[in-house]
């Protein structure tokens, strides 16, 4: 066993929950997160602090003269106007006037000036808040020194010690007792070690659930440390599936959260903060922590199974790809716990993601992490690229041509090439915030920096993004039609390139995110025009599989009627899109809710669906049993009907002019009926998600066992055993080929050469 | 910035009244969107309940094999023509959309021939500067006589066609006030105006009934959030994006809802909409684009009023 490196991490975990936080401010004065100031010298009860001159109410804009005094009798000062004391005053209400020569400013709060430093008592006034019925609160924090600060006792001797008063306006309800903020670090590790916990037991008690009799530690430890440490690709993938379906429902809730507050007019079940950051948290999760690790999962243990190769290129990579998605999840969700994760929303637009020390104008103190985290998950899905572009291209088994290749394995080798291309604009874009925010650089600062260039850093990638989640998706759809269809599928080759077209297309139309931005009009043009053709490779890959159902013999599984409701709303959802390029309409259209119900239609009805196709049809792959047939059907009904009830009125909404992003609306703006509808519908989507979940632990046991090929589908993964074994084929397979002609041209091929023939003809007859 | 800089960040349209701008092209969006959908939709239903298992005959249907490439199926004459006809669907989309483009981004008026109103916009506010004064006088329905006002550095001037009415004029201009007399049809007051600040005059007559009201706003800050411009006259917002406090400036999107129509206010960049409001009313203004805490409320009005000389009844215009 590796103790070292856990005895590590143990180490890091507690030092970090036990060092105060410690930052330099300008002027001497140590901070931690909290402000209390003065960690250069030592904490003491003698110290007393005290303000005097407070009123017990003030009234609206009135002046009270303050005397801020504090006092130790154990220390004395030292003598000639040398050093004797200093303060640091925080306050929220009101303002301060004060003698400049004794008492400055320093990083939003008042603390005593070089000369001032040889009093134990300061005054000021404070013109108190003109809206009385708030609370003023002042947070002192004094110092009593003695004064030998180059002396032999350095700082030590020194005492501090500090206080909050509250000062209620005329009209201001009673004050309410508020709560001592825990540490964010204390706060952030416990939660990791609650969750890591509950984890731990969740897992222990899969484990006993197999074999009861025989369960022991010794043997739990074993089973556990085969999952740790696993580099199988079939392993990985599971805990690829795992992790996401996990933060798929932690970004459901999310949602629910957030709707419940958006249910009602002028509601404040979210204070504007935590909306903030939880429609951040939500989109991040779903796209980066939810659907991302999901396609992983399937890519994981679907592609060399159907490739015939006994594993990835660089199993240890992929291991090292999945272990990075719990380091980035904590990183995102770091601020969380303390009300402070990052409020930036998914596409993280600076300035604003980079502005800081503004207060409550500023972003949430947590987005550094929250960057820092996608930078992580940058790196994951470098890592898993370069191992699934290399899988595909050099281990495909004999028989498995480019242009005999399943098509989900090549929907999963143009995803990855997409996400590999573009990645690198975003981590750039991102690194560059992350600096901005840490170490002072300019790359996006408002007075030299261009804030528009991280627009286009994140749109390069983030448009191909959304077809890098949304291709596996059309994969899985192929697979699952052609095997209930009993088919073949409908114009296979035209299939790969559509979808090589989308992978080609996707990168030059970027903008049409940024129509209104303030990018230059000639580029929105182009941008214009080239997002339109997008829809003639979707439109030809709907089509071939309307065909592809068109004579064949239709058996109705869980899995085909989750593909069959993909058709319908994925190409609900492309049609709206059609709307945007439009200038005279994105200029109405873009963020408002008819772009959260477009998106919601190609993300939940598109790559949600596909992906809950994909659960059902390869379940018995990884189980060796179907999943239960009925609860699947019930699942699919209830999802697909609350799902459109649910989504489809934020059309309406966007029609109406309804902003995205917003807290709140008012009860004039009509939008109450509508939004109350959305949240119910919401609830019986999310709970029907339940269903599905029960299903997948429900059938590991009680499922109807199934053979090596249950649902009668012709790829690779077919004809091993379910679950394979590992290494996942015993013999590298050899795939056939049931058609007689040697090479047969594709459809593209045969135009192409009519084409030219036509020309041959003609010079022929000349 | 990325090409040539021959055009600006810009957006704007002509709105007519009583119509939503947008909603011509939406309509034949949502044509097509009908036709494409309705194809798909009764494609899909029909092959689903018509090709069934057990409805047709699987000795056709090419074998799946576990391990065994299917033989391959396909017909270059229907996947020509979803290929050709969807190409000419999008290239007339596209030619759909060209058109509106240039309305959209393509002109941007002059500052002379425009109504030029500055945009400032803060966490989380609107503030609005006029370059030109704008003056909106008001008369009573029905008034028989008509009024005159004219305000220049050192002199308010009224006039009336009647001397048989007493009226009384009460004046504001920034901090100072005054009130005057008008008794045979014309008065001068000699004072000194600050054309810097907003004057405005109401002129009552011997009931204390108010007849007429005279408001100029001067080249100055409206900070309410609330803005006046002119009916009938192309209004051009020049807008920018400025800090508060020790916040950065960040990027805002003025979103004119009833006029269908947004832009972005970034930092360190100008950019402009611009509109001719065709209707007296008041607007919604919102911010469209995140810009932290109290995004939301964001919001503002633009109220359009009344321009003389304009044609149009909709705009208080002589028809
Ligand atoms: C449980 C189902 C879901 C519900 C109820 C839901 C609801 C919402 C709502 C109402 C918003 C708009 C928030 C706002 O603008 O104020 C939103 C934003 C978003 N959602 Fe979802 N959503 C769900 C599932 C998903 C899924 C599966 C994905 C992606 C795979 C997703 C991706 C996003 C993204 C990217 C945003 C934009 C966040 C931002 O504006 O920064 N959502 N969601
Ligand atoms: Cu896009
Ligand atoms: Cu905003």
């Amino acid at each position: 066993m590796r103790r070292k490196p856990i005895l590590l991490l143990a180490i890091i975990a507690i030092a970090l929950i036990v060092t105060p936080q410690f930052q330099a401010s300008p002027g001497g004065i140590g901070s931690t997160s909290d402000d209390s100031g003065c960690f250069c010298h030592t904490e003491d009860s003698g110290t007393e602090v005290s303000i005097s001159g407070l009123p017990d109410t003030f009234n609206a804009s009135a002046i009270y003269n303050l005397t801020i005094t504090i006092s130790n009798s154990d220390i004395a000062g030292a003598t000639e106007n040398a050093n004797m004391g200093g303060f640091r005053l925080l306050i929220e209400g009101g303002t301060l006037d004060f003698d400049q020569t004794l008492v400055q400013v320093v990083e939003g709060g008042l603390t005593h000036t070089e000369l001032g430093n040889d009093y134990r008592s300061w005054e000021v006034s404070w013109t108190a808040p003109a809206d009385d019925t708030k609370v003023a609160e002042f947070i002192l924090w004094g110092n009593a020194v003695n004064g030998d600060a180059n002396g032999a006792t350095g700082n030590s001797g020194d005492g501090y010690n500090g206080a909050t008063f509250q000062v209620a306006g005329l009209n201001a309800g009673a004050i309410e007792e508020t709560v001592d903020a825990q540490r964010a670090m204390v706060v952030l590790m416990s939660t990791v070690l609650l969750v890591l916990t509950l984890m731990g037991l969740a897992a222990m008690y899969v484990f006993y659930s197999q074999n009861p009799e025989g369960f022991n530690m010794g043997n739990f430890w074993e089973w556990l440390k085969g999952w740790l440490t696993t580099t199988d690709h079939k392993g990985v993938g599971l805990l690829y599936l795992n992790f996401g379906l996990l933060f798929f429902l932690v970004g459901g809730l999310l949602a629910l959260l957030f709707r419940i507050q958006l249910a009602t007019p002028m509601n404040d079940f979210l204070t504007e903060k935590e909306y903030n950051s939880f429609f951040t948290l939500h989109g991040t999760t779903m796209v980066f922590l939810a659907a991302m690790p999901l396609i992983s999962g399937f890519a994981n243990y679907i592609v060399p199974l159907q490739i015939g190769a006994q594993d990835l290129a660089f199993p240890r990579v992929n291991a090292l790809a999945f272990w990075m998605l719990p380091g980035a999840a904590i990183l995102l969700f770091a601020g969380i716990f303390s009300g402070q994760t990052g409020d930036i929303t998914w596409v993280m637009y600076p300035p604003y993601s980079t502005s800081s020390g503004g207060g409550d104008m500023s972003a949430n103190p947590g987005t550094t992490l929250f960057v820092a985290g996608i930078v992580m998950l940058g790196a994951s899905s470098t890592l898993s690229g370069v191992n699934f572009i290399t899988t595909i291209l050099t281990m495909r088994a004999h028989g498995v041509t480019w242009m005999k290749m399943p098509l989900f394995s090549w929907s999963i080798f143009v995803s990855m090439f997409m996400l590999f291309l573009s990645l690198p604009a975003l981590i750039i874009g991102v690194l560059m915030m992350f600096l901005d925010r840490t170490i002072g650089s300019v790359f996006f600062a408002t007075n030299v920096g261009d804030p528009i260039l991280y627009q286009h850093l994140f749109w390069f990638f983030g448009h191909p993004e959304v077809y890098v989640v949304v291709l596996p998706a059309f994969g899985v759809i192929s697979e699952v039609l052609a095997t209930s269809a009993r088919r073949s599928i409908f114009g296979y080759k035209s299939m790969v390139y559509a979808m090589a077209g989308l992978g080609v297309v996707a990168f030059i139309v970027w903008g049409h995110h940024m129509l209104t931005s303030g990018m230059d009009p000639q580029l929105r043009f182009i941008m214009m025009g080239a997002t339109m053709l997008v829809a003639i490779p979707t439109g030809i890959k709907v089509f071939n599989w309307l065909a592809t159902l068109w004579g064949g013999a239709l058996v109705f599984k869980t899995h085909t009627l989750w593909a069959l409701g993909f058709i319908l709303t994925f190409t609900l959802g492309g049609i709206s899109g059609m709307f945007f390029p439009v200038a005279g309409l994105d200029m109405y259209f873009h963020d408002t809710y008819f772009v959260v119900a477009h998106f919601h239609y190609v993300f939940v009805g598109g790559v949600v669906f596909g992906l809950y196709a994909a659960f059902y049809y390869w379940y018995p792959k990884w189980t060796g049993r179907k999943m239960n047939e009925k609860l699947g059907m019930l699942h699919f009904l209830i999802s697909f009907i609350s799902y459109n009830a649910a989504f489809w009125p934020m059309h309406n909404l966007g029609i109406m002019g309804m902003p995205r992003r917003t807290h709140s609306y008012t009860i004039e703006s009509g939008y109450g009926e509508l939004n109350s509808s959305i949240t119910i519908w919401v609830f019986i989507f999310g709970l029907s998600q339940l269903i599905m979940v029960w299903n997948l632990i429900y059938s590991r046991k009680h499922g109807e066992v199934a053979g090596p090929d249950p649902w009668g589908g012709w790829s690779l993964e077919w004809s091993t055993t379910s679950p394979p074994p590992t290494p996942s084929f015993a013999e590298i397979p050899i795939q056939k080929d049931a058609n007689t002609e040697a090479h047969r041209d594709g459809t593209f091929m045969r135009g192409v050469k009519k084409l030219w023939m036509i020309g041959e003809k003609k010079e022929a007859k000349e | 910035m990325f090409m040539s800089d021959s055009l600006p960040p810009a957006g704007g349209r002509v709105m007519v009244s009583g119509e939503i701008p947008w909603e011509t092209q939406y309509n034949q969006f949502m044509f097509w969107s009908i036709v494409v959908g309705l194809i798909v939709f009764v494609w899909l239903l029909y092959a689903v309940l018509r090709f069934r298992r057990g409805m047709v005959d699987e000795s056709n249907l090419e074998k799946l094999e576990p391990g065994t490439f299917p033989k391959e199926r396909d017909n270059l004459r229907l996947e020509a023509v979803w290929v050709v006809i969807p190409s000419i669907l999008v290239a007339w989309l596209c030619l759909l959309s060209w058109t509106s483009m240039y309305d959209a981004w393509g002109n941007p008026p002059s500052d002379e021939e425009a109504f030029v109103v500055e945009v400032t916009a803060t966490q989380w506010n609107w503030a609005y500067t006029y370059t030109e004064p704008l003056v909106i006088e008001e008369a009573t329905d029905g008034l028989s006589y008509p009024i005159h006002v004219s305000v220049s550095e050192g002199t308010i001037l009224v006039s009336t066609s009647t001397v048989d009415v007493n009226l009384t004029a009460i004046w504001t201009n920034g901090p100072a006030n005054g009130q005057f007399n008008i008794s045979s049809g014309l008065a001068t007051l000699n004072t000194v105006v600050d054309m810097h600040e907003m004057f405005s005059l109401t002129i009552t007559d011997e009931e204390g009934l108010q007849v007429y009201s005279y408001v100029r706003y001067a080249a100055q800050t409206s900070s309410s959030g609330e803005v006046y411009v002119p009916c009938d006259r192309t209004i051009k917002m020049t807008m920018n994006s400025e800090r508060l406090d020790e916040a950065d400036a960040v990027i805002h999107s003025m979103f004119l809802p009833e006029w269908g129509m947004k832009e972005d206010i970034v930092p360190n960049l100008e950019t402009m909409l611009y509109f001719h409001p065709e209707e007296i009313g008041t607007y919604d203004v919102i911010c469209a684009e995140y810009c932290g805490m109290r995004h939301a409320y964001m919001t503002g009005k633009i109220t359009v009023v009344a321009n003389p000389n304009s044609d149009l009844e909709s705009c208080g215009g002589g028809a």
